[in-house]
C-alpha cells in the first residue's frame, strides 16, 4: 500500500492505482475526458496534467502509477495553465452548439469550460466541418463537429459490447470517429455509448430534442427488461418519463444497461393502457367504481367452488406484490391449487441480458410461484376449473397458441385480469382491474442472481389505475378479509418473517444498490 | 432590513425653505401649465398643446428602446423564429412563465419550439430571459396594452408571439449595445 502526497495531504492507496483513481479515491476531483473507470485507459485528452515532484514536466494523473512517497499536485498555476491550453485547444474546432445541443447542462466540455473560465478564443480560422446529425447507428445520431475524440466509444464497443464496429479514422486534425464501412453503430449496448460520450457528439435518437435534462428529476429504480434487473434512474418531469439510465451497481449491472431495457418506460404512456376497473355487464365491459368492482369479483369468488379457482400470477410484479397476491389466494379465497406464470423469454447473452425477459421471475419463484406452468389452461380444457384470476397477460403472449388458449379461457365462468395494458385478455375478462407499470409504483425485485433491488415510484398512475398492491388489498378487504398492511416496507418486514430465504432483508439494509438472499 | 444612506447635504439644502420653495414652483409651474396650456390649441388648430398629459388612448408616446413591453419571439428574414427552444429563457424566468416543447426541424438550426406559452398573466416583465437568450430570439417588445377580463386569454401562444424582425430592430440595436458589454 504506497503512501503518496496530493495537494499536501498524506494519503494511502492500493497498489497499482494511477494517480487519478487515487485522488478519486480521496475526493480530489482531477478534470478528465478520456478516462473513464469501466474501460482501459487510453491518455489522449491531456486534461488531466498534474505536477509531480522530481518529475521534470507535468505528467498525465490517470495513466501515471502511484508509487511510494510520491508528492503530486493538482491546482498549482502551472497545471491551471496547462489544462487552459488544452481547453483552448479542444475548442478549436468545437461549434458554438450549447443551445441546440442535447448535452449541454451534463457536458463536461462546458462544465470545465464554464470552470476555468475561457470566454474568448484567440482562434481566427475556420472551424473544421463535419457531418451534422449523421444517423451512425438506428438508435443513435452523431454531430461529427463537436466531437473531441476522447475515443470513449471506440473503447467501449471493443472492451464492453465486443462489438467493434467504431474506430478513429485519418489522421491529425481530419481524425475522425466513424463506423467500420458497410456497418453501423448497431449492437445491444450502442446506447452506452452516448452516456459516456462526455459532450455532445453521440445522442440518443429517441430522447433528442424532448426536454431539457435541467428540468429532469431522477428517482431510483430498477429496469424491468429482463431477471438482469439493472439498476437505473428514471428521468421524469412533471408525470412524463423520458429516459432511463443506468446507475452504478457493481453487483449487478455496474454502469451499463442494454438498449432494450431503455426503451421499456415506453410501456408507460400508451393509448392502450387501463385506466379504469371495467366490470362486463351483459355482453358488454363497462366502466364501473373500484368498489364494485372489488364486489363483483368477491360475489363471483364466493360462487365458486375453492378448488374450481385457479391463480396465474405475473413474473412482472414485485416481491411484494408476489407474497400478497399468494397471500389473497391462500388465506383469503382458501385455494389449494398452485399459482403458476408464464415467463416470456428472449436471447440471452454474456454481458447483462438474461434468458428471462421479466423482472420478477425468481422472487415469484421464492414465494412458490411455479413459472412456465400451464397446468391451469389443460385443467379448464378438462372442465376442473370455472374461475380464474390473472395478473398481466404473459398467458396469451405467445402468438402461436395465442387463440386456443384465448378460446380455452372464454369458456371460464368467472375470469379475472389484474393489468396494465388493453390486450385480447382483458376484453374478455369479467372484471377488468388496471394496475401500475413498473415506474408507477414502490417495491423490490430478485433478479435472477438474487440480489433484491429496490425500485420507487417516478410517476403518479394514469386516471383511476392503482399500484397492485392496493387492488390486492381491495379485493380481499371485498372478501371480508382485509390485509394488515400494504405498505412495501411493512410488507417486506412480514415477508422476512414467513419466508426463509428473505429473513434478512429489509427496507432500510437494502441500500440503493440492494443485497442478496441467502438461499 | 436597513439600508444606510449617507446623504450630505450643503447648507444651502440645510436651511431647508429654499428648496422647499424651488419645489412647490415646480409643482405649480406644472399645475397651472396643464390648467390652460391647451387654450392655444384650442384656438388655433396647428398649434401643438402645450401640457404633458395626453388624450390616451386617441394619442400615445413612443417608448424609448429601453422599455420593456411584453416578451416576443424574434422572427428572422427567412420567416422562421429565431428561437431553437434552448430552455435557458425557461429555466431563467423568475415567473415560471414561459413553456416550451423542443423538437427537431430539417432547418440548419436542427432544434426548434414546437410550441411556445408564455403565461402573461405572471409574467413581470423582467426581462431576463431577453437578457438570457443566447440567440437574441426574445426581446421586450413596446406593448404594453395586454390586460384582459380572461385569464385564459392571457395564455400566449406561439403564434401571438412571433413578431417580425423588423418591427424590433431598435430593440434589438439596444440589447446588443446593454448586453454586449458582458461578452455573452
Ligand atoms: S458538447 Fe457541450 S460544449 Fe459542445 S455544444 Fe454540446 S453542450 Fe456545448
Ligand atoms: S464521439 Fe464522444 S465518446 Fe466518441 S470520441 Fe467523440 S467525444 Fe469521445
Ligand atoms: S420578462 Fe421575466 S417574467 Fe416575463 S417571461 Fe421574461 S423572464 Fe419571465
Ligand atoms: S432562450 Fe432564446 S433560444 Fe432559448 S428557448 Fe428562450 S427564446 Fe428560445
Ligand atoms: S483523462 Fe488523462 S489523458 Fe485523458
Amino acid at each position: 500500500m504506497p503512501t503518496f502526497t496530493i495537494n499536501g495531504k498524506e494519503v494511502k492507496t492500493e497498489a497499482g492505482k494511477t494517480i487519478l483513481q487515487a485522488a478519486v479515491a480521496n475526493g480530489v476531483r482531477i478534470p478528465h475526458f478520456c478516462y473513464h473507470p469501466h474501460l482501459s485507459i487510453d491518455g489522449c485528452c491531456r486534461m488531466c496534467l498534474v505536477e509531480v515532484e522530481k518529475i521534470p514536466k507535468l505528467t498525465i494523473a490517470c495513466n501515471t502509477p502511484v508509487t511510494e512517497g510520491m508528492v503530486v499536485r493538482t491546482n498549482t498555476e502551472k497545471v491551471l495553465k496547462a489544462r487552459k491550453g488544452v481547453m483552448e485547444f479542444q475548442l478549436i474546432n468545437h461549434p458554438l452548439d450549447c443551445p441546440i445541443c442535447d448535452q449541454a447542462g451534463e457536458c463536461k466540455l462546458q462544465q470545465y469550460t464554464f470552470e476555468h473560465g475561457i470566454t474568448h478564443s484567440r482562434f481566427r480560422e475556420e472551424k473544421r466541418p463535419g457531418r451534422k446529425r449523421f444517423k451512425i447507428g438506428p438508435r443513435v445520431v452523431f454531430d461529427e463537429e463537436r466531437c473531441i475524440l476522447c475515443r470513449r466509444c471506440v473503447r467501449f464497443c471493443r472492451e464492453v459490447s465486443k462489438t467493434g464496429e467504431l474506430a478513429v479514422f485519418s489522421r491529425g486534425d481530419k481524425s475522425i470517429i466513424n463506423t467500420y464501412p458497410g456497418i453501423s453503430l448497431d449492437n445491444k449496448y450502442s446506447l452506452n455509448t452516448v452516456d459516456i460520450c462526455p459532450v455532445g457528439a453521440l445522442t440518443n435518437a429517441d430522447f433528442r430534442f424532448q426536454v431539457r435534462v435541467w428540468f429532469l428529476e431522477e428517482t431510483k429504480a430498477v429496469c424491468p427488461g429482463c431477471s438482469n434487473n439493472c439498476s437505473i434512474r428514471i428521468c421524469h418531469r412533471r408525470g412524463k418519463v423520458y429516459r432511463l439510465l443506468p446507475r452504478k451497481n457493481m453487483d449487478v449491472n455496474k454502469v451499463w444497461m442494454c438498449d432494450n431495457g431503455r426503451i421499456t418506460h415506453k410501456q408507460i404512456e400508451t393509448s392502450n393502457r387501463l385506466t379504469v376497473p371495467l366490470v362486463k355487464k351483459g355482453n358488454k365491459l363497462e366502466e364501473v367504481s373500484w368498489n364494485e368492482a372489488f364486489d363483483t369479483i368477491a360475489k363471483g369468488i364466493q360462487k365458486i367452488k375453492n378448488n374450481e379457482i385457479g391463480a396465474i400470477g405475473s413474473p412482472h410484479a414485485t416481491n411484494e406484490e408476489c407474497y400478497l397476491f399468494n397471500k389473497l389466494i391462500k388465506n383469503v379465497f382458501n385455494i389449494k391449487n398452485d399459482i403458476e406464470c408464464i415467463v416470456p423469454s428472449w436471447e440471452a447473452d454474456d454481458l447483462l441480458i438474461k434468458k428471462e425477459k421479466a423482472a420478477n421471475p425468481q422472487g415469484a419463484r421464492e414465494f412458490g410461484v411455479k413459472t412456465n406452468d400451464t397446468s391451469s389452461v389443460k385443467k379448464i380444457i378438462k372442465g376442473n376449473l370455472k374461475a380464474l384470476y390473472i395478473i398481466g397477460n404473459d398467458i396469451i403472449d405467445n402468438s402461436n397458441t395465442k387463440q386456443d388458449v384465448l378460446q380455452t379461457l372464454s369458456k371460464l365462468d368467472f375470469l379475472v385480469v389484474q393489468d396494465t395494458h388493453n390486450s385480447d385478455l382483458s376484453s374478455i375478462a369479467n372484471v377488468v382491474l388496471p394496475s401500475a407499470t413498473f415506474a408507477e409504483k414502490e417495491g423490490t425485485f430478485t433478479n435472477i442472481n438474487g440480489f433484491v433491488q429496490k425500485t420507487n415510484r417516478a410517476v403518479p398512475c394514469p386516471a383511476k389505475a392503482k399500484p397492485d398492491l392496493e387492488i390486492l388489498s381491495g379485493v380481499a378487504k371485498a372478501m371480508g378479509r382485509p390485509f394488515e398492511t400494504i405498505e412495501p416496507d411493512k410488507v417486506m418486514d412480514e415477508i422476512s418473517k414467513n419466508v426463509k430465504s428473505f429473513k434478512n432483508i429489509c427496507y432500510e439494509k437494502l441500500g440503493e444498490t440492494g443485497i442478496k438472499i441467502n438461499n | 432590513m436597513i439600508v444606510n444612506r449617507n446623504i450630505t447635504m450643503t447648507w444651502w439644502e440645510r436651511i431647508y425653505l429654499p428648496e422647499i420653495f424651488r419645489g412647490i414652483s415646480v409643482t405649480s409651474n406644472h399645475f397651472f401649465r396643464n390648467l390652460i396650456g391647451f387654450i392655444p390649441a384650442l384656438l388655433n388648430k396647428d398649434k401643438k398643446r402645450k401640457i404633458f398629459t395626453l388624450y390616451y388612448p386617441d394619442e400615445k408616446v413612443e417608448f424609448p428602446p429601453a422599455y420593456r413591453g411584453r416578451p416576443v419571439l424574434v422572427v428572422d428574414e427567412n420567416g422562421t423564429e429565431r428561437c431553437v427552444a434552448c430552455g435557458l429563457c425557461e429555466i431563467v424566468c423568475p415567473a415560471k412563465c414561459i413553456e416550451i416543447q423542443p423538437d427537431e426541424t430539417e432547418l440548419e438550426k436542427e432544434r426548434y419550439p414546437k410550441s411556445f406559452s408564455i403565461n402573461m398573466a405572471r409574467c413581470i416583465f423582467c426581462g431576463f430571459c431577453e437578457e438570457v437568450c443566447p440567440k437574441e430570439a426574445i426581446v421586450m417588445s413596446d406593448e404594453c396594452e395586454i390586460a384582459d377580463l380572461d385569464r385564459n386569454k392571457m395564455f400566449y401562444k406561439k403564434d401571438q408571439l412571433l413578431i417580425s424582425k423588423n418591427k424590433l430592430q431598435k430593440r434589438l440595436n439596444y440589447i446588443k449595445e446593454i448586453y454586449g458589454k458582458w461578452n455573452y
